[in-house]
């Protein structure tokens, strides 16, 4: 979804379907090297159960989230039929506006819970405080450099 | 900001998926705006005014706030 949405927009459609594609194959081959680690480096290594279990589990999302992302980009190139349906579903001003609103609701309300987490995880477990207090600081200083960013561009 | 996009559009006896294929939109986009949910962009209210070959102030009404 996240790659859809950055990679949708300005007007020539069929090229960011090229681009989709691309980025697609980019993620199949990230998923591909977390099968070859977890098949030929993670039984070696020393991490524990749960550990190696992340590499499976992130390795078969990624490469099953590529794959679809590559058929249905691939279908849509070479059906101009099924790329216009496509186009008007995804360039949609008033789906975007959906899109946009939705995305700003979730990043506001999870840097809230992320706020809040803060005070009940501070007198049980001082890593996960560091991690959250981590992520305060990467949201205000992406908000302020994205703030700049736009200000310059718009 | 109201519109007569319905009205138009029921005078030339169209459906809201017909002119929704007509401006690239969904019919969705279209039901919002007619319903007054939604608020069109400068570019779709132009693409709209153009299929009914009128401006955009005849299809879009813009009310002025009074003080």
């Amino acid at each position: 979804m996240l790659i859809k949405a950055m990679l949708t927009g300005g007007g020539d459609y069929e090229k960011s379907l090229r681009q989709r594609r691309w980025a697609a194959i980019a993620m199949l081959c990230i998923g591909l090297v977390g099968f070859a680690c977890w098949f030929f480096l993670v039984p070696n290594s020393h991490l524990s159960e749960h550990a190696q279990g992340f590499y499976l589990g992130a390795a078969t999302g990624i490469t099953a989230g590529a794959l679809f992302l590559l058929v249905r980009t691939q279908y849509l190139i070479t059906h101009p039929q099924a790329q216009r349906r496509a186009k008007i579903k995804e360039t949609d001003e008033r789906e975007m506006q959906i899109i946009r609103s939705a995305t700003q609701i979730a990043g506001g309300v999870t840097i809230f819970g992320v706020v809040l987490s803060l005070f009940i995880v501070l007198p049980l477990c001082m890593e996960a405080y560091y991690a959250l207090i981590g992520v305060v600081f990467f949201y205000t200083a992406v908000f302020f450099l994205s703030n700049l960013w736009l200000s310059k561009k718009l | 900001m109201t519109n007569r996009i319905a009205e138009l559009r029921k005078a030339r006896k169209i459906s809201q998926a017909e002119l929704a294929d007509e401006v690239d939109v969904t019919r969705q986009t279209i039901i919002s705006l007619e319903s007054g949910r939604y608020n069109a962009s400068l570019l779709l209210a132009h693409k709209i005014a153009m299929y009914f070959g009128l401006t955009i102030e005849e299809v879009f009404l813009f009310e002025e706030e009074t003080p």
